[in-house]
């Protein structure tokens, strides 16, 4: 059994920002059309850093804003968006992001106003749902619809790079550029496009270091603090504030760990969750906070580090290899090769098994993990794919596994009750006393974070 | 001699065994219809495609979650009951995610010497998406040979295009059969002939189909003219389906789907580079949802499908759970209405309750009846 100790508490100050900095997303995107800059909407893999090029813009990612749905408008939105997109005729069991988002759509509502309406649409084609929902939202919108391809290739199972992808996706995003050119008559800055592409790489090297410095036991962060971060390096990361913002971050982890400063103060154990949340329901981090576990990240945390190291020749990954900060693209070309490279790691992780066990082995290694947790999401094969299987080879390495099935953007597929039934065996085999596991969640229930 | 196709569809995995006994060739096992068959021939090798039992079962449920279709699962099981322990090897190119999670399951658990990924781009009216494929195929050319250890020369391509285009344009033949009222041939005998199709040596196939392309004219038990269908939708391989509809007294006279008209309906058409002219066969073959993304070329295909086949309601089929379907059944729909088709929806799982199918079809005949007046 593990002992007792305490440390110290401190708020992190760069939370408040990282929740500031979606706050004025959501606002950019609502006054958009009255200010008079492009708005277009997509899913979160589109390559909506090579817009820059012609100037500012405003990104909506359908993903967040169905999750805003989710944390803030569940009486009077969330729902009903559900709702209305099976009244459109959508099953219920597809992807719950695009539910949602679509079905705000359909309702013409969001929780910050009237649903507005794109300039147009970018798709990146990553699983059977993103390249399928942008059309639906194409088409209700009628405006145009852009969509990349990503060509998931034969591979040995590794990071090493497939040609031909790379050079698919590149000859995509060459005609993309056209396409934008031709479709809103501007010229096209290169250098705006490698400017945007440069601090993406810096967030991610910023995130990287973070992830790293989160093997310090007692983790300096956890994965509820980790979410608005994760929403900003996944949506925003072109932007000049979020590498500010990130490098604020850094710092602020580098003073948490030379100060064992950590968000629980009797951090006794170090789990990871691997997938998104149900964000209807953080109140599971309390818990697992309330039994001294610590939820250091997840394995798809990691995935957008790889691509801000120098690769390794036998394709594998460590989470603690260097960053690359020589790396940050410099020219188009480079930024361009740079992005299709990331896009390659991003997919490889989710459409490949093989990939996906050597994510969750290293983030657990690196992160002295006590255990390992899964959300298997009805909503989403992308994130359900393979972790059964992964789930059995790390069981098979001697780690104690949880899975739960939920959904995590549609609250009627969530059961605490059966979720807990789980969590009580769970703890257990990471370490938790039988006798200190709790029954029931303390009042935090529907609690708002 | 209709009877043969069926009767080798009920027995796949006898004539699998039979024919590698036979000849001392080998077997590969595909997933999906994007499987370029051309080259599995062109290599002196059988290709079949991997099918469910349509039976209840319970050995995918530790390897796949249960939002993945049943067709996936049910394929993954019959592998795991070593039901295909025939096969040499198995193959997938790139489809859905569903039978992406049971091809990786097949790799991990269940013993073969040969396993190889296709990349098959699914915005296939890009440029550069025919580009990508034929890269992917060059990779699976060479990864054959170097599993074979011989070379597949140009004169091998030629002989598996020409193996898979004969047997394409002869189910187009039959499937022209279907056009007048009453169709020479049910939707239950075309659709036997298109899955056997999946599951037998092609040239032997080829010489069935023709022979039947002799007989059928002569035949005097041919369907009686009923009500004109379509079936529409994601992967069904359950003849029974078909024989409920038509013993109703409707005929089935088309589909769109991967087990009929999707598999065989275009050819690929020569060129100097035999690789390239196999990839712009899948390109520009009939789209399903997944492919779809771009332009909605589907939409007209099926459209032109119910014309020319004179097709008075168009039943949307899906398999449960099936995302790339349900993506596109709400649209498909409304498509089809605005064009004035009668349509009807009716999900379907692996195995098929016959009362509610029953029911539902014939209430679904009673709308088009009354449409009719």
């Amino acid at each position: 059994m593990a002992t007792q100790t305490t440390y110290k508490v401190e708020p992190l100050e760069t939370y408040r920002w990282a929740k500031e900095v979606r706050l004025k997303h959501f606002k950019e995107v609502m006054d958009a059309q009255a200010e008079g800059h492009m708005l277009v909407t997509g899913n979160m893999n589109a390559p909506k850093d090579l817009i820059a090029g012609i100037g500012h813009y405003v990104f909506m990612g359908g993903e967040p804003w169905a999750v805003a749905m989710a944390r803030e408008g569940a009486k009077d939105l969330f729902l009903p968006a559900l709702e209305a997109m099976e009244k459109q005729g959508f099953a219920r069991d597809m992807c719950a992001f695009c539910r949602t988002f679509s079905g705000s759509m359909f309702l013409g509502q969001t929780p910050f106003g009237p649903f507005p309406k794109p300039s147009f649409v970018l798709g990146m084609n990553q699983c059977d749902s993103k390249g399928k929902w942008f059309q639906i939202v194409a088409d209700h919108m009628q405006v145009p619809y852009y969509c990349i391809d990503f060509g998931l290739p034969n591979t040995d199972g590794t990071l090493k790079p497939n040609e031909a992808s790379i050079k698919f996706l590149l000859t995509q995003y060459h005609e993309f550029i056209d396409w934008l050119k031709k479709f809103t008559g501007k010229p096209y800055d290169e250098s705006r496009m490698v400017h945007a592409l440069a601090n993406m790489y810096k967030v991610r090297c910023l995130w990287g270091e973070v992830l790293q410095m989160q093997a310090t036991s007692p983790s300096p962060l956890e994965y509820k603090l980790l979410l608005p971060f994760f929403l900003c390096l996944e949506y925003f990361s072109y932007k000049d504030e979020v590498v500010k913002l990130m490098t604020a971050l850094r710092d602020e982890t580098k003073y948490r760990v030379a100060n064992y400063i950590t968000p629980l103060p009797n951090e006794k154990y170090r789990v990871l969750h691997d997938g998104l949340p149900p964000w209807y329901a953080l109140y599971l981090f309390h818990f697992l906070r309330d039994h001294g576990v610590s939820v250091v990240g997840g394995s798809n945390h990691t995935m957008f580090v790889a691509c801000a190291q120098k690769p390794r020749p036998d394709g594998s990954f460590n989470l603690m290899d260097p960053m690359d900060w020589d790396g940050i693209p410099k020219t188009f070309d480079e930024a361009l090769k740079w992005r299709a490279n990331v896009e390659y790691i991003s997919n490889m992780f989710g459409l490949d098994t093989r990939v996906r066990l050597l994510f969750a082995r290293e983030a657990y290694r690196a992160w002295k993990g006590n255990g390992m947790i899964w959300i298997n999401d009805r909503g989403c094969e992308l994130f359900s794919m393979g972790i059964l299987e992964v789930k059995a080879a790390l069981q098979k390495d001697g780690v104690p596994c949880m899975m739960y099935e939920s959904n995590r953007c549609d609250v009627r597929e969530w059961s605490w009750s059966q979720v807990a039934d789980h969590m009580d065996a769970f703890l257990e085999a990471v370490g938790v006393p039988k006798s200190e596991i709790k029954k029931d969640l303390g009042g935090k229930l529907g609690e708002k974070e | 001699m209709l009877e043969k196709f069926e009767q080798t569809y009920n027995q796949h995995h006898e004539y699998a065994r039979e024919w590698k006994a036979r000849t001392g060739g080998k077997v590969l096992g595909f997933f999906c219809t994007y499987v370029p068959e051309e080259i599995i021939y062109a290599a002196g090798v059988l290709p079949v495609r991997i099918i469910g039992s349509l039976e209840p079962q319970d050995v995918s449920e530790a390897h796949i979650a249960g939002m993945y279709c049943p067709f996936c699962r049910d394929c993954l099981a019959q592998g795991l009951k070593g039901k295909y322990d025939y096969l040499d090897g198995i193959v997938m190119s790139k489809s859905c995610m569903h039978m992406m999670q049971a091809y990786r399951s097949w790799t991990i658990h269940i013993p073969i010497t040969f396993h190889h990924f296709v990349g098959m781009p699914a915005l296939v009216g890009k440029a550069s998406a025919g580009d990508f494929l034929l890269a992917e195929l060059t990779a699976f050319k060479q990864a054959l040979e170097k599993w074979l250890g011989k070379t597949i020369t140009n004169a091998d391509l030629d002989k598996g295009i020409e193996i898979m285009n004969t047997n394409r344009h002869l189910l187009r033949q039959i499937y022209d059969l279907r056009k007048p009222a009453p169709p020479k041939v049910t939707g239950t005998e075309a659709t036997a002939m298109v899955i056997s199709s999946m599951l037998t040596d092609k040239r032997e196939h080829s010489q069935w189909l023709s022979e039947a392309l002799k007989q059928i004219p002569q035949r005097q038990d041919g369907p009686k003219a009923g009500t004109r269908l379509m079936v529409l939708g994601s992967e069904n391989h359950d003849l029974e389906l078909f024989k409920l509809i038509e013993e109703l007294g409707a005929n089935v006279v088309i589909e769109d789907y991967c087990m009929g008209s999707r598999y065989f309906w275009n050819e690929a058409v020569p060129e100097n580079d035999r690789l390239k002219a196999i990839a712009q066969r899948y390109i520009n073959r009939p789209r399903c949802p997944l492919k779809d993304v771009d332009e909605r070329k589907r939409y007209p295909h099926v459209l032109n499908l119910v014309k020319e086949w004179n097709a008075q309601g168009v039943l949307l089929i899906q398999q449960k759970f099936c995302d790339p379907h349900e993506f596109d059944i709400p649209a498909i729909n409304k498509f089809l209405k605005e064009n004035g088709v009668v349509t009807y929806f009716m999900e379907l799982d692996v195995t098929m309750h016959k009362g509610s199918v029953r029911t539902r079809t014939e209430a679904f005949l009673e709308m088009l009846e009354l449409e009719a007046v």
